[in-house]
C-alpha cells in the first residue's frame, strides 16, 4: 500500500463528516490492502475515497453524526470565525500594504484573506443547505459582500466605495445570519455529551455575535466615514472595560464549578497566553517611544528627538503611549492572575477559551498601539527631517503579528469543538 | 426500501455484481467485477445502503489483521427490485439495439 494513497484516504476521511468517518476510513484502508489481491490500483481506490468525501450527501442525521440544526450551528461558527478572520487579514493587508520591504509577506497575508473568505463562503453555504430559507438569503448576502470587497482590493483606489459598500452588506449579512440563528430549532435530543455541550455552547454565543456585530458596525463607521476622536476613545475604553466586565462575571460563575486539575499542557498554554500579553506591551511600548522615533527621524538620537519637540507634543504623545501602556498592561496583568486562579480547578473545556481570550487581548493591545502612536507620530513628521511618518520596521512585523493572534482568537473561540468519533475505530 | 431518482450505467454493473453473488460481497470486489472506478462505486454503494437496497456489515475474520473488509448483500426487496431494473434496462438496450 503506497504511502500517497494511505495519505489520500486518511485525509478523505478527515473531510467526511463525523458519523460515517471512521467507519470509511477503515473500509477504505482495508481496500488498500487488500488492492494487489483483488487486481485493483491503490490510486484508483485513493481517488474514489476523495471523490466520495468531496459528493457524498451531508444532510442526513445519520450521516453527520448529529441533528441537523446541531450541524447548522456547527457549520455557521466555522463560517463567522473564516470570514471575521479573513476580515482580520484583509483589513491588516489594507493597512501595511504599502511597505515595500515585506512585499512577499503581504501577497502572502492577501492571499489568506481570500482563501479564508472563500472557506468562510463554503461553510456558510453548507449551513444554509440544512437550514431555514432565511439562513440562505444570509448566505447569499454574504457571498454578495465577498465579491463587492475582493473586486474593490483589484482595482485599488478606483472602488474604495465598493469596498465599503462590500462590508456593510457583509454586516447585513451576519445580522440576517444571526437573526436565523436565533429562530433556528435548537435541538439536542438523545446524543452525546459532547454534542450537548456544543449546542449550549452555541447558545452562549448569540449575545456575543450581535454585540460583536454592533461593535464593528461603530468602529467601521467611525473608522471610514467619521474619522472623530469620539468614536476612537469610545472603542479604547469601552472594549477594555467591556472586556474585563465579561471576564470577571466569567471568573466567578466559573469558581463556582469544581472540575478536575488542570494539566500540564493546559497551564503551559494559558500561562504563555498570558505571558504574551505582557510581551505585547512591552514591545509595544518599545516601538511607540524608542523605534519608530528615530525611524521617522533617523539623522537624531532619542535624546535629541524629545529635546526638539515641543513640550505639548511630547507631553501629549507620551500620554497617549503612557495610556494605552496602563490600559493594555493592566488587561494583561488581569488575564494573567484570573487564568492562574482558575486553572487549580479547571479542566481542559476551558482551555482553549482562556487562550482564545489571551490572544484576543494580545490582537486588541496592537491595534490600539497603532494608533496610541499618531500623535507623537505627527509631531515628530511636522518638526523633524525627513518629515516622514514611516514608523520602524518593527512596527510592521508588531501589526502582523497581532492580526495573526486576532486571527487565532477567532479560530480557537468561535469554531466548535471536534465531536468524538461515533463508532470507536477498530485501525487507524 | 425507496426507489432510485437515477439509474445509471455505473449502477447497472454495481446491481449485476451483486446480483451474480449469492453471499455478502466485499466492496472491492464489486469495484473489480463492474469494471467500474471506485469513485464510481463507492458513492453508488452508499446510495443503494442509504434508499435500503443493499446492507452491509463488517468481515470479522479473525485470520485477517488488521483494518476490517466491508461486505455488501442486497436486501430482499432490493434483490428483487435490483433484477427487475437490470432485466428492464437490458430490454430497453436490446429494442435500442434492434433500432439503431
Amino acid at each position: 500500500m503506497s504511502r500517497a494513497a494511505r495519505f489520500a484516504v486518511r485525509l478523505a476521511a478527515r473531510a467526511l463528516p463525523a458519523g460515517i468517518r471512521e467507519r470509511h476510513r477503515e473500509e477504505w484502508l482495508a481496500d488498500l490492502e487488500g488492492a494487489r489481491e483483488a487486481g485493483v490500483r491503490a490510486s484508483g481506490i485513493a481517488i474514489g475515497a476523495l471523490l466520495f468525501s468531496v459528493t457524498v450527501q451531508r444532510d442526513s442525521p445519520d450521516v453527520l453524526g448529529m441533528p441537523l440544526s446541531v450541524a447548522a450551528r456547527r457549520h455557521a461558527r466555522w463560517a463567522t470565525a473564516l470570514l471575521l478572520s479573513a476580515g482580520v487579514l484583509a483589513f491588516g493587508t489594507y493597512i501595511t500594504g504599502g511597505f515595500g520591504a515585506l512585499t512577499v509577506v503581504i501577497t502572502l497575508w492577501a492571499t489568506l484573506a481570500i482563501v479564508a473568505a472563500l472557506l468562510g463562503l463554503v461553510f456558510a453555504w453548507r449551513a444554509a443547505a440544512i437550514a431555514s430559507p432565511l439562513a440562505k438569503i444570509a448566505a447569499a448576502i454574504l457571498t454578495i459582500g465577498v465579491v463587492f470587497i475582493v473586486a474593490a482590493a483589484s482595482v485599488p483606489n478606483e472602488l474604495w466605495l465598493a469596498g465599503v459598500a462590500g462590508v456593510m452588506v457583509l454586516l447585513v449579512g451576519a445580522t440576517v445570519g444571526g437573526i436565523a440563528w436565533a429562530n433556528s430549532p435548537h435541538e439536542i435530543g438523545a446524543v452525546d455529551t459532547a454534542v450537548a455541550e456544543t449546542s449550549t455552547t452555541a447558545r452562549r454565543m448569540h449575545p456575543a455575535l450581535v454585540a460583536a456585530i454592533v461593535m464593528a458596525a461603530v468602529l467601521l463607521t467611525g473608522l471610514f466615514f467619521v474619522f472623530s476622536g469620539v468614536v476612537y476613545w469610545l472603542a479604547v475604553l469601552v472594549l477594555p472595560l467591556a472586556a474585563a466586565a465579561v471576564g470577571v462575571r466569567f471568573v466567578l460563575r466559573a469558581r463556582r464549578t469544581s472540575r478536575e486539575p488542570a494539566t500540564a499542557s493546559a497551564w503551559i498554554a494559558i500561562v504563555s497566553t498570558g505571558l504574551l500579553c505582557l510581551a505585547t506591551v512591552a514591545i509595544g511600548a518599545a516601538d511607540l517611544l524608542v523605534w519608530s522615533p528615530l525611524a521617522q527621524a533617523p539623522s537624531y538620537t532619542l535624546e535629541q528627538i524629545w529635546a526638539t519637540l515641543s513640550p505639548t507634543d511630547a507631553a501629549t504623545g507620551i500620554g497617549f503611549a503612557l495610556a494605552w501602556i496602563v490600559i493594555w498592561g493592566v488587561a494583561g496583568l488581569l488575564y494573567l492572575a484570573g487564568t492562574i486562579s482558575l486553572l487549580g480547578r479547571k479542566a481542559r473545556p476551558l482551555t482553549r477559551t482562556l487562550v482564545s481570550v489571551g490572544l484576543l487581548i494580545v490582537g486588541a493591545t496592537v491595534f490600539f498601539q497603532f494608533w496610541a502612536g499618531i500623535s507623537l507620530g505627527m509631531s515628530i513628521a511636522d518638526t523633524l527631517p525627513p518629515y516622514s511618518g514611516a514608523g520602524s520596521e518593527m512596527r510592521v512585523v508588531y501589526a502582523m503579528a497581532g492580526q495573526a493572534a486576532l486571527v487565532g482568537a477567532l479560530l480557537l473561540g468561535l469554531t466548535p469543538r471536534p465531536l468524538p468519533a461515533t463508532v470507536a475505530p477498530r485501525y487507524t | 426500501m425507496t426507489p432510485l431518482s437515477r439509474i445509471t450505467p455505473a449502477t447497472l454493473d454495481v446491481l449485476g455484481s451483486l446480483l451474480s453473488s449469492s453471499a455478502p460481497t466485499w466492496g472491492l470486489m464489486i469495484v473489480k467485477e463492474s469494471g467500474r472506478p471506485a469513485g464510481s462505486v463507492y458513492p453508488i454503494l452508499e446510495r443503494l445502503e442509504r434508499t435500503g437496497w443493499v446492507t452491509s456489515e463488517w468481515d470479522d475474520d479473525a485470520s485477517r489483521p488488521g483494518p476490517r473488509r466491508r461486505l455488501y448483500e442486497l436486501t430482499a426487496d432490493g434483490a428483487s427490485a435490483a433484477r427487475q431494473t437490470v432485466r428492464a434496462r437490458s430490454v430497453v438496450g436490446g429494442v435500442a439495439g434492434a433500432t439503431a
